[in-house]
């Protein structure tokens, strides 16, 4: 059966909310090769960190499955309107994540404390000044730090908390 | 937001010890229906706290969980339904979540919590 996901496009932009490019196209088409794989130990808890414009966790949900699969599906952003923007790409798709506002997984960490089956990080990278990582605008989006590594080394430590035994992390 | 994602959820304002559950304002609310999935369900009993999702929706006008429950009752087909409808099918649409310790609100806007913290609360 053909999947859908590439035919996901959000449902309508938000000057503050990075679009879908290649680079979202790649990852899905990675997390897609890989599928077998992931639902192989019956995953429960998927989450995804950043989510942008909501095209990488509604493919997700698209290609495999979510009640009927038994898999809850959990998807943050720093930035409100990428969090907005994504619920409505969801919703165009009439698939369910849920979405909440919130710097990587802080307001989840103590209840889902080896819980979470799949991280899926697309993590920023372009050398930007301290002060545009993390912040609750587009910048959010590709600012990594002058070292590039600002954002990946505070969420490999969450990733390392909230995963469970055979879980794994999907950094991009 | 459905309410397994409130019991999922707790105040993370530096020096707050005992976080959650978070307090529930309610302007709106919805009810969606998705499919069951008892399996599902039996492995989120072990993972959640009965009393922090009973206390949730009985506040979102759903009080037919019961207060007490064990792993046999999980056999039953009536209570793994109410189960089900609780935790997945109520959602909060827009209201707030309340810090239990500080009193700080969370928003919730278009069934979006925003847990996102002030500098100062780091």
């Amino acid at each position: 059966m053909p999947f859908r996901s590439g035919q996901i496009r959000p449902v309508r932009g938000h000057h503050e909310v990075y679009e879908p490019c290649d680079d979202f196209f790649a990852q899905v088409n990675a997390l897609l090769a890989d599928r077998t794989n992931l639902l192989e130990h019956q995953p429960m808890f998927y989450m995804e960190v950043g989510c942008g414009s909501g095209y990488v966790i509604t493919s997700l949900v698209i290609m495999l499955g979510q009640e009927n699969a038994g898999i809850h599906y959990f998807t943050t952003d720093t930035n409100p309107h990428a969090a907005r923007v994504t619920r409505e790409t969801l919703e165009a798709h009439e698939v369910h994540a849920e979405v909440i506002s919130d710097n990587i997984a802080s307001a989840m960490e103590k209840s889902l404390e080896g819980q979470v089956d799949l991280m899926v990080v697309n993590p920023p990278y372009v050398p930007m000044p301290e002060d545009e990582v993390g912040c609750d605008r587009i910048a959010s989006a590709w600012a990594g730090s002058e070292n590039r590594r600002t954002v990946i080394d505070k969420i490999l430590p969450v990733a390392d908390k909230l995963l469970s035994e055979p879980g794994f992390i999907w950094l991009h | 937001m459905r309410l397994l994602t409130h019991n999922m959820l707790s105040s993370n304002i530096k020096g707050v010890t005992n976080g959650f559950p978070l307090g529930i304002i309610i302007d709106k609310s919805t009810q969606i229906e998705v499919e069951i999935n008892t399996d599902f369900l039996k492995t989120m009993f072990s993972k959640i706290d009965w009393k922090a999702l009973v206390d949730a929706a009985t506040l979102m006008g759903y009080s037919d969980l019961p207060e007490e429950v064990d792993e046999s009752m999980l056999e039953s087909e009536e209570l793994l339904n109410k189960f089900h409808h609780a935790l997945l099918e109520l959602h909060l649409e827009e209201g707030a979540l309340i810090c239990p310790e500080t009193g700080r609100r969370f928003p919730v806007s278009k069934g979006i919590p925003n847990m996102l913290l002030h500098e100062d609360e780091i």
